[in-house]
C-alpha cells in the first residue's frame, strides 16, 4: 500500500492507496489519516480484503494506541466494510458516522468501538491539535453522507466526491484537469443522484478555503484544480439513470 | 512496544509488516553512511585505508538488510491477509453450524456438512500457511540479528581505524557514531519484532 503525505505541519495528513495486493477485481480506494500525536483519525478506512494492507501502512506512521478515532463518511462496503476487524484491532476507538446509517453499519460486527452518530448538520471533532469538521454531502452518493475539512491544513476529504476511476499505479495527484474529466464524467453522472444536493455542496464548499481536496477514489485536486473541479461539477447532470 | 496480549494473529502479523517499515529506513541511513564513510576513506588515501573494508562490510550489510527488511515484510503482510482469512472461514463455519443445529432435515444437513468440510480443509490449509510464514520469518530475523551482531563489531574496529585517520579523524567518528545508532536501532527493532513473532508462534501452536 502506497502512502503519501500531503500535509506536514503540526500534524500529518497521509493518503493511503494503489494497493498492490488488492485482488484485481475489487475498486481501488483512497484512505486517509490526521496523525496529530497520541491521537490520530482515520478516515474511510476502506473494505474488508484490504485490512491488512492498511493496518500495515497505518502503523508505519503511527502505533495503534494512538488510533483512537475512525471516520465512515457514509455506509458503502468499500468504506466501511473492514470495521469487524478494526473492532478487534481497536476496542478502545470511537467510529464517527452518520446517524441514519448507525444500525446499518453495525452489520459490519461493532461489539467494542463506540459509534458517534454525527447529526445531519454535521460536527466538530479535535484531535490534540488538529480541529476537524464534518460537513455535511447528503445525497453525494449516499442520503447519510459527510465529508471532513481541516481549515488549518487546507484540505477537504470529499468522499466519492472528485473520484476517478482508475488504473492502480497511477499518480496520486491530478496533473493534467481536462484529461481527467474522461475519467471522473460517469462516475460522477450515475453515482451522484441528485443536482440540487450537488448544488448545495458546491456553494457551501465555494466558501472554504480549500489547497486539496482529496477523494475516496482516484486522485487529488491540487490548488487551481480544486476550483476548475468545482467548476465543471457545477456544469455537469447527474442522476442520469432516470430518463 | 506495543501490547500484543490481547491482539488476534492478522493484528499481531500488521504490527510486524509495520516495524519492518521502521528497520528499513533506519538500514538505508546505515547505507547512506557507510557511502559517505567509502568516499572519505578514497580521499584519505593512506591515512584512511584501514577504514575501506570495514565501510564496504558495512555497506553491503546495509543493502542485504533493506533485501531482508523488504522481504520480511511482505512475509509478514501475507501471514496477516492468511490470518484474516482463517478469520473468516472460522465465522462462517461457525455460522453454518449454527444453521445445522437448527434444521432437521438429514439431507439439508449433509448439504451444510459438505460445506463445512470444505471449509475445514480450507482453515486447515491456511494454518499451515501461517506455520509456515513463521518458520520462514525466524530464519530470517536470525539472518539479519546475525549480521547486526557482526556489524557491531566492525564498528569497534572502525573507531580504532578511525583514529588513525589523522584529519580525517572527527568525520570518521561521526560516521562510526552513526552507524552504532543504527545498528542499536536495528537490534532493538528486531527484539521486539521477534517478540511478536514468538506470540504469533504460541497462538497458532494453540489453536
Amino acid at each position: 500500500m502506497k502512502s503519501t503525505i500531503i500535509y506536514n505541519g503540526k500534524y500529518k495528513w497521509i493518503a493511503f492507496g494503489r494497493d498492490p495486493d488488492k485482488p484485481e477485481k475489487i475498486i481501488d480506494t483512497n484512505q486517509y489519516m490526521v496523525v496529530d500525536g497520541s491521537r490520530s483519525l482515520l478516515m474511510d478506512p476502506g473494505g474488508i480484503e484490504i485490512f491488512s494492507s492498511m493496518l500495515a501502512a497505518v502503523l508505519h506512521h503511527t502505533d495503534i494506541e494512538n488510533l483512537t478515532d475512525i471516520f465512515a463518511s457514509h455506509q458503502d462496503p468499500d468504506i466501511i466494510s473492514s470495521l469487524g476487524l478494526w473492532d478487534q484491532a481497536l476496542p478502545e476507538a470511537k467510529l464517527h458516522a452518520p446517524w441514519i446509517w448507525e444500525g446499518f453499519i453495525r452489520h459490519f460486527g461493532l461489539n467494542n468501538i463506540s459509534y458517534n452518530s454525527i447529526p445531519d448538520e454535521g460536527q466538530s471533532v479535535n484531535l490534540n491539535t488538529a480541529k476537524l469538521v464534518f460537513i455535511p454531502a447528503h445525497y453525494l452518493h449516499s442520503s447519510g453522507n459527510f465529508h471532513v475539512y481541516d481549515p488549518e491544513a487546507k484540505i477537504l476529504m470529499s468522499g466519492d466526491v472528485g473520484a476517478a476511476l482508475e488504473p492502480a499505479d497511477a499518480s496520486m495527484y491530478v496533473e493534467d484537469f481536462s484529461e481527467h474529466i474522461n475519467k471522473m464524467k460517469l462516475f460522477h453522472q450515475r453515482w451522484m443522484p441528485s443536482n440540487r444536493a450537488k448544488q448545495d455542496w458546491i456553494d457551501r464548499v465555494r466558501k472554504l478555503d480549500i489547497e486539496y481536496m482529496a477523494p475516496q477514489h482516484g486522485r487529488i485536486f491540487k490548488g487551481d484544480n480544486v476550483k476548475r473541479f468545482l467548476d465543471w461539477f457545477e456544469g455537469l447532470d447527474v442522476g442520469i439513470a432516470v430518463k | 512496544m506495543d501490547s500484543v496480549d490481547t491482539q488476534p494473529p492478522f493484528v499481531i502479523a500488521a504490527l510486524l509488516a509495520g516495524r519492518l517499515y521502521r528497520m528499513l529506513e533506519t538500514a538505508k541511513t546505515m547505507s547512506i553512511s557507510s557511502s559517505n564513510a567509502k568516499c572519505i576513506s578514497i580521499r584519505g588515501g593512506t591515512k584512511t585505508v584501514g577504514f575501506k573494508p570495514l565501510s564496504d562490510y558495512i555497506s553491503d550489510m546495509a543493502k542485504d538488510t533493506i533485501s531482508i527488511s523488504s522481504k520480511i515484510s511482505s512475509i509478514a503482510l501475507q501471514f496477516s491477509i492468511t490470518a484474516v482469512n482463517e478469520k473468516r472461514a472460522l465465522s462462517a463455519l461457525s455460522d453454518f453450524t449454527k444453521v445445522i443445529n437448527k434444521i432437521s432435515d438429514q439431507n439439508k444437513k449433509d448439504s451444510l456438512y459438505f460445506i463445512n468440510n470444505k471449509l475445514e480443509t480450507k482453515i486447515t490449509s491456511l494454518r499451515q500457511q501461517q506455520f509456515d510464514y513463521c518458520q520462514l520469518l525466524t530464519i530470517l530475523f536470525d539472518d539479519i540479528a546475525q549480521r547486526i551482531r557482526a556489524a557491531k563489531i566492525i564498528v569497534i574496529n572502525s573507531r580504532t581505524e578511525a583514529s588513525r585517520a589523522e584529519e580525517y579523524q572527527n568525520n570518521l567518528f561521526s560516521i562510526a557514531d552513526n552507524l552504532e545508532s543504527c545498528s542499536e536501532d536495528i537490534a532493538s527493532e528486531i527484539k521486539t519484532c521477534r517478540f511478536y513473532l514468538v506470540n504469533l508462534k504460541n497462538m497458532i501452536e494453540t489453536e
